[in-house]
């Protein structure tokens, strides 16, 4: 169904994707996906409290509007959807989350290294350091490992703009990024 | 000098919608009158009037006969505490407006001491299809144009009708 | 792949909701919170009452407006054909008199 793909899609993964929703449980399917839906809300909110009251509103939200969706691809793209949008609304309404100045975000006393959960968290700040619309893209490039033309499809965006923040969100990060991971491939 | 360019001013009008214009001096003829009748009824107004006349009352059922095919219907009115209070000039220009006209012809004029009436009438194919009225006497000016076809039989009944009509507006 | 694209995809990976997260959702479902509060369809029953009462004082002042107007054109087409009347009987009068005067009396061009 219009190419999705989790990130680690198997072939029962896959085949479940295809399973009308009305068979399932709606508790099945908010155990299945509560994962994905809460880790795009805390990545781009960086607030868990808040990340989790948004992730448990678009799941009551989906449950208001399960008539309409007919299989779990469509779950998926909807989640996916309604989350991004609402984590963005957020941030936009909300002044308790400023965007994070990136010359502000601190650096290590030494170089990290790979694999080094403090240069994940490192990461992870100077991707909430981006701006809103940037960071979506950022963070469903790399969390849900979507291709441009599928995330242009959730944000509802030409398909060369989401590319434009991609290339920009990561010039920006790389910009900072290469102080932890040393000089970085372009 | 003054009345001259006037009356070549007035004569030089375009006529358009409304053809006979009454001239600029009616407004001070107005403000020595003791009682002003101004009426500027054109065709969106007649047909708004049209549309409350009664068909049932005989009157009301006449006029709204009469109203029905007219394009304007205008009349000035001056009546005046004293005599003096206007002169031919102030008429002038629009008899010379009817003069000129294309279709206008006189075809009533009686002067008495202190009175002077005409009546101009405009025609198409034979029918009336406009009528100015000019009554001036020594205490009462009134203008009265009508642009569109008028059965004057059927005017002529109004004058022993007993229509509901408002008193004429007062200064 | 480069080593910044790495670093965001092993930062970005997907972690668990908290626990009761499932719990949490299916609780809120049962909750009256859930449903939508009486008040908010109170609320749009109160904006649309609004909208049509406001929609039928403006249609009722046009029409009052439209009915004034009419009465006064009403009026003024009746006074003015009266007065048009009464000028046209009033020169036909006079020059009935006159012509039965003969023509020294006065000098009728035509008559109606």
């Amino acid at each position: 169904m219009g190419g999705f793909r989790l990130a680690a899609a198997g072939t029962g993964e896959v085949e479940a994707l295809t399973v009308p929703v009305a068979r399932r449980e709606f508790a099945d399917l908010v155990r299945e996906h509560q994962s994905m839906v809460y880790s795009l809300s805390l990545h781009i909110l960086r607030d868990p409290p808040a990340a989790e009251e948004l992730a448990q509103e678009g799941f009551l939200q989906l449950h208001r509007n399960l008539s309409g969706l007919k299989t779990d691809a469509h779950v998926v793209h909807w989640l996916r959807k309604v989350t991004c949008h609402r984590s963005i609304d957020r941030i936009r309404r909300s002044k308790s989350h400023p965007e994070v100045n990136l010359a502000s975000a601190p650096e290590p006393a030494v170089p990290c290294y790979r694999g080094d959960p403090m240069l994940s968290e490192r990461i992870r700040i100077l991707v909430a350091s981006l701006p809103a619309d940037l960071r979506t893209v950022v963070v469903l490039r790399y969390q849900e490992e979507l291709e441009p033309a599928e995330i242009a499809e959730i944000l509802s965006q030409p398909v060369r703009k989401v590319k434009a923040h991609l290339h920009k969100g990561l010039a920006l990060l790389r910009e900072k990024a290469k102080r932890f991971v040393g000089e970085v491939e372009s | 000098m003054k009345n001259a360019i006037a009356l070549i001013a007035f004569s030089l009008l375009p006529l358009s919608a409304q053809d006979v214009k009454f001239p600029e001096s009616f407004d001070k003829l107005a403000a020595k009158a003791k009682e002003t009748v101004n009426i500027n009824l054109d065709g969106s107004m007649l047909q708004l009037a049209g549309n409350f006349l009664s068909g049932q009352k005989s009157g009301e059922a006449t006029v709204k006969q009469l109203a029905a095919g007219l394009k304007g219907l205008y009349v000035r009115s001056f009546e005046f505490a004293e005599d003096g209070q206007y002169t031919d000039a102030d008429v002038a220009p629009i008899r010379s407006q009817l003069a000129g006209a294309k279709g206008w012809s006189k075809i009533v004029d009686v002067a008495e001491k202190n009175e002077h009436t005409e009546v101009y009438a405009r025609s198409e194919a034979d029918k009336i299809v406009g009528m100015a009225v000019i009554a001036a006497e020594s205490r009462e000016l009134t203008v009265v144009y009508v642009d569109g076809p008028i059965d004057l039989a059927r005017l002529s009944k109004l004058v022993n009708l007993d229509l509901d009509v408002a008193a004429p507006a007062k200064k | 792949m480069n080593r910044l694209e790495e670093a965001l995809r092993d930062a970005l990976r997907r972690e668990e909701a908290p626990g009761g997260f499932t719990e949490g959702v299916l609780a809120r479902l049962s909750s009256p919170a859930a449903r939508p509060a009486p008040w908010v369809w109170l609320r749009w029953a109160l904006v649309t009452t609004l909208s049509l009462l406001l929609l039928v004082a403006v249609q009722y002042n046009t029409e009052r407006r439209r009915r004034a107007e009419g009465e006064r054109a009403k009026a003024q087409v009746l006074t003015a054909l009266r007065i048009t009347a009464e000028k046209l009987e009033y020169t036909r009068e006079k020059t009935t008199r006159a012509t039965s005067r003969g023509p020294a009396a006065g000098r009728p061009v035509n008559t109606i």
